[in-house]
């Protein structure tokens, strides 16, 4: 049998993903006495599963928490079938669990929402570092900061929920039981400081405005998303110097 | 091109349980072992604790997803970022596993064996040479633990890992608890494996502790290391002399004082067989 014909049944066999003919199975696997071929096979099998949920229970431990160890063992079972592992870390493997989530009835409503907070959270944790740009040097922009355009630091995550996640998030961290779903929009912001992971419901104006700058909008083209505030000017300045003491602003992009 | 051994002595696996002692201090091990994937495009604490912690010791990069005997195409994305990974870090070595992981694009997160054929000797053996040139160095390749073989081997496993490496001119890491669990679930003698090993590619030992399920054994790293892996290390010391070695341990991670006794256990057989071996030399 060559390499790669081994190696197709071998991964049909590590996944159970696809039926393997037990006789193709015996011609290419030795069993003895101990164990046969297939209850060998099977060690493979059994440690594929728990190793993906142990990695996917790392990045979504409230969601694993929510749902209990068998209905989040069963879940994360059929999203490794759906989304299989495309990168050589185990940290990118639950990058589309929150979408996934969206498409299956779940549990409780707010699921998916509690989903996306933990992902972008655990994104924000290991975001390759950026120094935060000093104030002075928004300051010296003056006059021209209009046609400014401002990178923002990498762990910046913006987040446009249907539900309180971030009320759920806080009574399941901190151990408490969960209040039923409250459905109603919030756009959240996530972002690292230091090594801490923050994160903080602003207003869908100011998620807005940070889109845009993400998009390569400039400053006044993203200040455009606070137009329709009774006092536009003063809340799109205030957004500013918030993002700037909280460390969200890179650079200024030349 | 023949391989050069570091001297590191005694070290342990960096793991983000004890990332905090790390940050705060230098404990008192001799080098220290990252898992590659976990610090490759990543900042934050994990670069933060890997940067201090090249600054105190030196450093191995380990990896888990090379599958360097599959016969997908190499990860290029992935490979550049070990590159500059190891660029940054300037390890001591650079390692995998001889083993394959990925199929069709997937990966398996798992290290599966190889049938140890002609074939698979000469198809690992010109991705050893495709990666060592992609990073610019040589690299090391570990024996995996494995629980089923191939009907369509035509050597033994130690063959292979010793052919490999001269074929691919890089370095062995040899996983003496890999030999044991392997030797138990294969019914092979561990003594036959140390001795077909070419003693000059051997950079580096791994040291683990593993679960007995009856019929077989499985490299857990959940447990203190075994007397009969304390055994075969003392024997593999006898052969191979002064090798840096490492104590790796995943699951049911105790704290680092307990970790850093098990590098000392280590470190005593290591002067006892060669205070041995000199005595006979003399």
């Amino acid at each position: 049998m060559r390499l790669a014909e081994a190696q197709d049944l071998f991964a049909a066999l590590v996944t159970g993903e696809r039926g393997v003919d037990a006789v193709a199975r015996e011609e290419c696997l030795a069993g003895d006495s101990q164990l046969s071929a297939g209850e060998r096979a099977r060690i493979y099998s059994d440690m594929y599963l728990f190793r993906l949920v142990d990695a996917l229970r790392e990045d979504y431990p409230l969601v694993a928490r929510l749902l209990g160890d068998e209905s989040f063992f069963a879940l994360c079972a059929e999203y490794v079938r759906a989304h299989p592992s495309r990168n050589a870390s185990l940290a990118r493997l639950g990058a589309e669990l929150p979408a996934f989530l969206r498409q299956r009835p779940a549990l409780r409503p707010d699921l998916p929402d509690l989903a996306a907070l933990e992902w972008a959270r655990a994104e924000a944790f290991i975001a390759p570092d950026s120094a935060p740009l000093d104030e002075t040097a928004l300051r010296k922009l003056g006059a021209g900061a209009g046609s400014a355009r401002l990178a923002l630091v990498h762990s910046v995550r913006l987040l446009s929920l249907e539900h309180d996640a971030a009320a759920l998030w806080a009574d399941l961290e901190a151990g408490q039981d969960p209040r039923p779903p409250l459905r109603r929009p919030a756009s959240l912001l996530v972002w690292r400081k230091g090594f801490e992971v923050f994160h903080a419901e602003v207003s869908p104006e100011e998620l807005a405005a940070l889109a845009a700058l993400r998009r390569g909008a400039t400053l006044g083209e993203a200040f455009e998303a606070f137009a329709a505030l009774p006092d536009a000017a003063a809340a799109a300045l205030d957004a500013l110097a918030s993002w700037s003491g909280e460390g969200l602003i890179a650079g200024i992009v030349p | 091109m023949g391989f050069q051994r570091a001297h590191l002595g005694h070290g342990i696996g960096l793991r983000s349980k004890h990332y905090e002692r790390f940050l705060a201090g230098a404990p008192a091990v001799g080098w220290i072992e990252a898992i590659s994937e976990n610090f490759i495009g990543v900042g934050g604490r994990p670069l933060a604790v890997l940067e201090k912690a090249r600054r105190d010791f030196p450093v191995v990069l380990h990896g888990v997803s090379l599958s360097i005997g599959s016969v997908d195409p190499l990860d290029r994305e992935h490979l550049a970022g070990l590159r500059e990974l190891a660029d940054r870090i300037e390890p001591a070595y650079v390692s995998d596993h001889l083993c394959w992981g990925t199929h069709r694009g997937r990966y398996l997160h798992d290290l599966l064996p190889l049938p140890y054929t002609e074939e698979a000797l000469e198809h690992v053996a010109g991705r050893v040479r495709q990666v060592q040139d992609a990073l610019g160095r040589q690299i090391l390749l570990e024996n995996v633990s494995s629980y089923v073989a191939f009907r369509g081997s035509t050597m033994p496993e130690w063959e292979f890992v010793a052919r490999v490496a001269e074929r691919a001119d890089c370095g062995i890491l040899l996983d003496i608890n890999n030999v044991h669990v392997s030797a138990r679930n294969h019914g092979f003698d561990a003594r036959d494996y140390l001795a077909a090993i070419p003693p000059d590619r051997v950079g580096q030992f791994h040291l683990a502790g593993h679960s007995d399920r009856g019929t077989y054994l499985v490299d857990t790293h959940d447990a203190p290391v075994a007397d009969a892996v304390w055994d075969l290390y003392a024997a593999a010391v006898r052969r191979f002399g002064r090798v840096p070695a490492l104590v790796e341990w995943d699951d049911h991670l105790p704290e680092l004082e307990r970790l850093i006794e098990e590098s000392r256990a280590a470190a005593a057989i290591e002067a006892r067989e060669l205070a041995g071996r000199e005595g006979k030399a003399a």
